[in-house]
């Protein structure tokens, strides 16, 4: 059934599909490749993909981050404290709310402009990690937004929306209880746990049914997790091994934080004092 | 007055996309990608494709903007896009005609503004402009007896472009001085903003 008349947007054809590669020629995703040696990009198994982290990307907002991890690329603002726009959402305690949404050139096939069940899924955890983790009785009565837009799905898209949300806020100013590091994790039901899983491996593991995926958001300071997500068949110990794997990742990750916001901080008090008249 | 903001242009942003392009004037960010389907031409036009262009003002570009349907102002910057783009007669539909009365090509454009700080036809246009310019598609090849279709394992089909359509705006402060390519700043506090799109031979399209 072709998609309903969108009177708002420049509309094109009724129906229209997406260019596909002969199935048959196209070949079977797998986890990893080499039969099973070695990781599509070369990496090593704990290894988490090169991250380039930039704050205050966007000039308009409270804060923002522009997070690129391996080829998803992804950009966070926060907007707020701010008062909240319908009486009907009116709170004692502050609010968090957060929304991821996928551009619809970010994925190999074209998404729509309304927001799908996945990026509902991914934005109702990103509230609610960002709910723990947020000090909400210092903004009562008022909202935080977190927007999300992904510009590029490389993989491992909700892990990348956390860690950017987490340090826009603290280029925002938002007061935090710590911040939030995650990752996502792919594991099976052997000894292997694939840290930060590409496309090609999210594939390989959705395709296969001896491994799991883990997606999980720690906060470093207290090691409290504050988002877990975990998809597919897993007995007890591997599920734990996948969690202990994942905590150890998301330091690291945080290290790359913690160092991206220092920079941030230094530069921005350089050119304050630069601006600022010279006192004698 | 008369100077202009820095102006980048950065192509091939998205690998996803087929074809992509970022622009970041001044403080305003823009990002176009380009995403190209295969559909039935329409039946007045059997051997054109068509080109469907959509600009986003994304909630977190502005304080100003909320996540939902278009507002006013991108609903408007769409259209005239799409007018820009058939006065300066851009691309000859032609080309994205693979089998006249059975396929066509239909890229979809979307750009997303990612900091919203004025001028935002002059980066919207120059952003469409150059991520069609970065678009590769692949050749398509159309089984006789079985109509299956398979497309090329390389991207090697390049648009050409009739004219480069290059937009400036001018804002009008004070009612006496007119200031180039305004900054969000700027706009708020101008009396008119007023933005003029010009092909290559200095003829007026919008």
């Amino acid at each position: 059934m072709p998609p309903p008349l969108d009177t708002r947007r420049i509309c094109g054809p009724e129906e229209s599909f997406p260019v596909v590669p002969d199935p048959s020629t196209a070949p079977t995703a797998t986890v990893l490749r080499d039969g099973g040696t070695s990781r599509h990009d070369n990496r090593s198994l704990d290894a988490v993909r090169p991250m380039f982290l930039q704050c205050g990307t966007v000039s308009q907002a409270s804060g923002s981050a522009y997070l690129e991890l391996g080829s998803t690329k992804l950009l966070c603002s926060v907007h707020g404290p701010r008062d909240t726009v319908r009486r009907r959402e009116f709170q004692l305690t502050g609010q968090v709310n957060a929304e991821v949404k996928f551009a619809p050139y970010a994925s190999p096939r074209r998404r729509g402009h309304q927001a799908d069940r996945e990026e509902t899924e991914m934005s109702r955890v990103l509230t609610q990690a960002a709910a723990a983790a947020v000090m909400l009785e210092k903004f009562p009565k008022a909202k935080v937004d977190i927007y999300v837009m992904v510009l590029e799905d490389g993989g491992g898209v909700l892990a990348a929306a956390i860690t950017a949300a987490s340090l826009a806020l603290a280029d925002a100013g938002i007061d935090c209880l710590d911040m939030m590091a995650a990752v996502s994790v792919g594991f099976d039901d052997a000894d292997t746990c694939l840290v930060d899983t590409s496309t090609a491996e999210e594939e390989g593991i959705a395709a296969d049914r001896r491994w799991s995926s883990l997606t999980m958001a720690v906060m470093p300071g207290s090691g409290e997790v504050v988002a877990l997500q975990q998809r597919g068949r897993t007995g007890d110990d591997r599920y734990s091994a996948a969690i202990k794997v994942a905590g150890e990742a998301c330091m690291r990750v945080n290290q790359a934080q913690r160092s991206t916001l220092t920079a941030a901080v230094l530069e921005t008090a350089e050119a304050t004092t630069a601006a600022a008249p010279a006192t004698t | 007055m008369t100077d202009i903001q820095e102006f980048i242009v950065n192509v091939g942003t998205v690998g996803t996309s087929d074809g992509s392009s970022l622009v970041r004037l001044g403080g305003t960010c823009v990002l176009c990608g380009i995403k190209a389907e295969l559909a039935s031409p329409p039946v007045n036009q059997q051997s054109q494709g068509s080109l469907v262009a959509n600009v986003n003002l994304s909630a977190l570009s502005s304080p100003l903007f909320r996540p939902g349907p278009p507002n006013e102002e991108a609903q408007s910057l769409s259209q005239w896009l799409h007018d820009v783009c058939n006065e300066s007669a851009l691309l000859d539909m032609e080309q994205l005609c693979i089998a006249p009365g059975k396929l066509c090509w239909v890229l979809y454009a979307d750009i997303t503004c990612l900091n919203y700080d004025g001028s935002l036809p002059q980066a919207c246009l120059a952003a469409l402009v150059a991520a069609l310019k970065n678009l590769r598609l692949p050749t398509i090849e159309i089984a006789e007896d079985s109509q299956r279709i398979t497309p090329s394992q390389e991207r090697s089909v390049t648009l050409k472009l009739q004219c480069v359509p290059v937009a400036v705006s001018f804002a009008l402060l004070n009612d006496e001085k007119v200031v180039c390519c305004p900054s969000g700043e700027e706009e708020n506090v101008s009396a008119a903003v007023i933005t003029v799109a010009t092909c290559d031979e200095e003829r007026l399209c919008s």
